[in-house]
């Protein structure tokens, strides 16, 4: 807050909690489409996902903005990167 | 979101940072989309009460049968794959027999021939094009539809409008999160505001108290609203894209709960105008509208829509079969049967529109839109004002922020209330209203974008804007019963809620304005003038 | 319409007890000494009896879900927030 503006651009929080959670919730997001059971109505792995977007977003964001374990979460932000974008792989190759 | 050493990064003051940064960088647009919002709650009554109009329930008396069949025969055979049929804000039903196609932009979109035809069952106009392009031609809806636009998507082009205004539901979730993060007398300090010594009550507490009150509420908007925006703007075509390898079609039909291809095998459709009065009998009220498919083949059906009723807080969709009348289902609103989120789907509708309940439940979601801005303006003042007094360096800078949140709070509903203006004397006067209501709303931005940068005092210009907002309040009303002669005794006459409740609400409003306009002039002569930087100081400096 | 009407009495009810959280808040109360010495309220209630009223805005949540009227719920829980927040708006003199 009391630095100058462009210093946050080497800040590693930054990049954790801006760009990769929103990557890492896009992806979460696409490859729920794949694996959510459709349910009878065959709705659910349509609507489900979408529903659940803002929600994932503010999870992931609140915890890497407040996590003193930076290193932890960016293990786990990029766990979660590679596990969905091997599902979507799947889908669409597999 | 800067300061990364763990000694001093305390959560507490990460939180504050992020809350009053998030805050501050997209409070301005945020307070747009809460306010334009909170109109948008009643954007069904704006419609009537632009047009001075009560409705017929024309679905249920007139004819819909014969005209259908009647309209049938003058339409192209391929627009007969669907036509929807519903009661405008001017008394006539608007008969759409459409198809669906992309339209240019690359969207599925309908396309067809619209007829409107009036309570005598004549046809007055017949226009084709696509849906969208039809609808956002018709001066119908010209008010209603431009202040609704503004609270989806800002009038930026699409999908860029709804991803903004998706981020600022999100920002808006943070907002509402981080702050019940950082009050930890939040029960303790629930009633409790402090005077300053002027007795105004002092912005910190006001901000809390309020905030306090909405958090739930917030939240609950704040998600609705960005699940909104994100799944038209993109979710649902990557949806398509991931569960249906891209087949846009396929999934629009999942969504709907239709099969793809259905039987087109010539067959005469039964009398639909029994179906939607049977429709009527079971809801015990109107549809909004009717949507009949494949009309004289085998696979032909009838939808009525209806809004929520008795206790009920989801819309209700009756599903009749149109080759006999039979009454086959209640259908949910996405898939064909019912499922867990449909379920969710009709509870998010409420939730974020308040229109589970008529005007009553209008009521209190205009309420808690007003608490939201509210928190919204006092939030931004908070940090102006003590931006201002703490921080010699940046005080001008802050000063101008100062200046541009009374250029928004005020500014914005008095251009709202232009743009109704311009509804009104383009209407009179035969120009188009749809125009007219746009370039009304940005001539009076403009104009309030150049006193805010030339008056020197920031107080009367304070004292100004709400001159005229409240100004504006009053002329309306009288302006509605220039273009119409609808007076409030006729009005009371044909029941007429939707067009006294506006009325009624802008008199209040003007009301308002002028209670805090005495109280800020009586503040103004006890006060002495300050100083705050305008267009002008900057030139002389240079 | 009448399941809604049914709702008018519990809002009349929230804003009793809302009301009344208020004038008995021992905060608030402390700070509108501090600069206003002729407010003279003098209702006082015990820690326990605050936190019984303030549980008691949750009563009209069961016979609502009991009457399965989730339109009265949402309501309910509208008008309590709002309720809430002007109550607390209101200057000390009055409340």
């Amino acid at each position: 807050m009391n630095t100058t503006p462009i210093l946050f651009l080497k800040n590693k929080r930054f990049w954790l909690s801006g760009p990769a959670t929103l990557a890492v919730s896009l992806l979460f997001m696409l490859a729920m489409a794949a694996w959510f059971p459709p349910g009878i109505g065959n709705v659910n792995n349509i609507m489900m996902p979408l529903y659940m977007f803002p929600l994932i977003w503010a999870i992931l964001f609140f915890y890497t903005y407040l996590t003193a374990d930076l290193q932890k979460a960016q293990w786990i932000l990029g766990a979660l990167f590679i596990a969905n974008t091997a599902i979507l792989a799947f889908q669409f190759l597999g | 979101m800067t300061d990364n050493s763990p000694s001093l990064r305390s959560k507490a003051k990460a939180l504050l940072s992020l809350h009053s940064w998030s805050g501050i960088i997209l409070g301005m647009l945020l307070y747009a989309v809460i306010f334009t919002g909170t109109v948008a709650v009643v954007a069904d009554e704006i419609g009537e009460w632009s047009n001075s109009n009560y409705h017929k329930d024309l679905l249920v008396a007139s004819d819909v049968y014969a005209t259908v069949s009647r309209l049938a025969d003058q339409t192209p055979v391929e627009y007969l794959d669907e036509i929807s049929v519903y009661e405008n804000d001017r008394q006539q039903l608007v008969y759409f027999f459409h198809t669906h196609k992309q339209n240019p932009s690359g969207d599925m979109d309908e396309y067809g021939v619209q007829y409107l035809v009036n309570s005598q069952g004549q046809t007055i106009s017949k226009e084709t094009g696509f849906g969208s392009e039809i609808f956002a031609q018709d001066d119908t809806y010209a008010l209603s539809r431009f202040l609704v636009s503004i609270h989806t998507e800002l009038h930026i082009p699409s999908p860029w409008g709804l991803i903004l205004t998706g981020i600022l539901g999100l920002a808006m979730l943070i907002a509402s999160v981080s702050g019940f993060m950082i009050h930890r007398h939040l029960f303790t300090d629930m009633f409790s505001i402090r005077k300053q010594r002027d007795g105004q009550p002092l912005k910190r507490d006001s901000h809390t108290v309020a905030g306090t009150w909405s958090i739930p509420f917030a939240i609950l908007l704040a998600f609705t609203g960005s699940f909104f925006s994100f799944s038209t703007a993109f979710g649902l075509p990557a949806m398509g894209v991931v569960a249906f390898g891209g087949d846009q079609e396929a999934l629009m039909y999942a969504l709907v709960g239709e099969q793809q291809h259905k039987s087109e095998a010539p067959m005469t459709s039964a009398n639909f105008t029994s179906m939607v009065r049977d429709a009527a009998a079971r809801q015990s009220s109107v549809p909004s509208y009717l949507s009949i498919s494949h009309m004289g083949t085998e696979s032909a059906s009838l939808l009525a829509f209806f809004m929520p009723n008795e206790g009920k807080v989801g819309y209700e969709q009756l599903v009749y079969d149109g080759t006999n009348g039979d009454f086959i289902e209640h259908k949910p609103l996405v898939g064909t049967v019912p499922s867990v989120s449909s379920e969710i789907l009709s509870l998010i509708y409420p939730i974020h529109f308040g229109t589970f309940a008529g005007l009553m439940s209008k009521i209190v979601w205009i309420s808690l839109g007003v608490a939201a801005c509210y928190v919204t303006i006092t939030g931004l003042q908070l940090y102006a004002h003590r931006n201002e007094n703490k921080n010699q360096k940046t005080a001008n800078a802050w000063r101008w922020f100062s200046r541009m949140c009374v250029w928004g709070f005020y500014g914005l509903p008095l251009c709202s209330l232009a743009s109704a203006f311009g509804f009104f004397v383009s209407g009179n006067m035969g120009a188009s209203q749809s125009l007219w209501t746009q370039y009304s709303f940005v001539i009076a931005a403009a104009l309030i974008s150049l006193v805010s940068l030339a008056m020197k005092n920031l107080k009367q210009l304070k004292i100004l804007l709400l001159t005229g907002n409240g100004i504006f309040c009053l002329i309306l009303p009288v302006l509605r019963f220039s273009s119409s002669h609808v007076g409030w005794l006729e009005a009371l006459n044909y029941n007429m809620m939707d067009m006294l409740f506006i009325d009624f609400a802008l008199l209040t409003c003007a009301l308002w304005c002028f209670i805090a306009l005495h109280k800020k002039c009586q503040q103004e002569s006890q006060d002495s003038n300050v100083w705050t930087p305008t267009l002008s100081d900057v030139e002389v400096r240079k | 319409m009448n399941h809604l009407i049914m709702t008018l009495p519990f809002i009349a009810f929230s804003l009793l007890v809302i009301f009344l959280l208020a004038l008995s808040d021992p905060r608030r109360k402390q700070l509108s000494n501090k600069t206003n010495n002729k407010t003279s309220h003098s209702l006082t209630l015990s820690p326990m009896h605050r936190k019984l009223l303030a549980w008691s805005l949750a009563l009209p949540f069961i016979p609502l879900v009991i009457m399965s009227n989730y339109a009265g719920i949402l309501m309910y829980a509208g008008a309590v927030t709002t309720i809430g927040w002007a109550i607390s708006e209101l200057p000390s003199s009055v409340v």
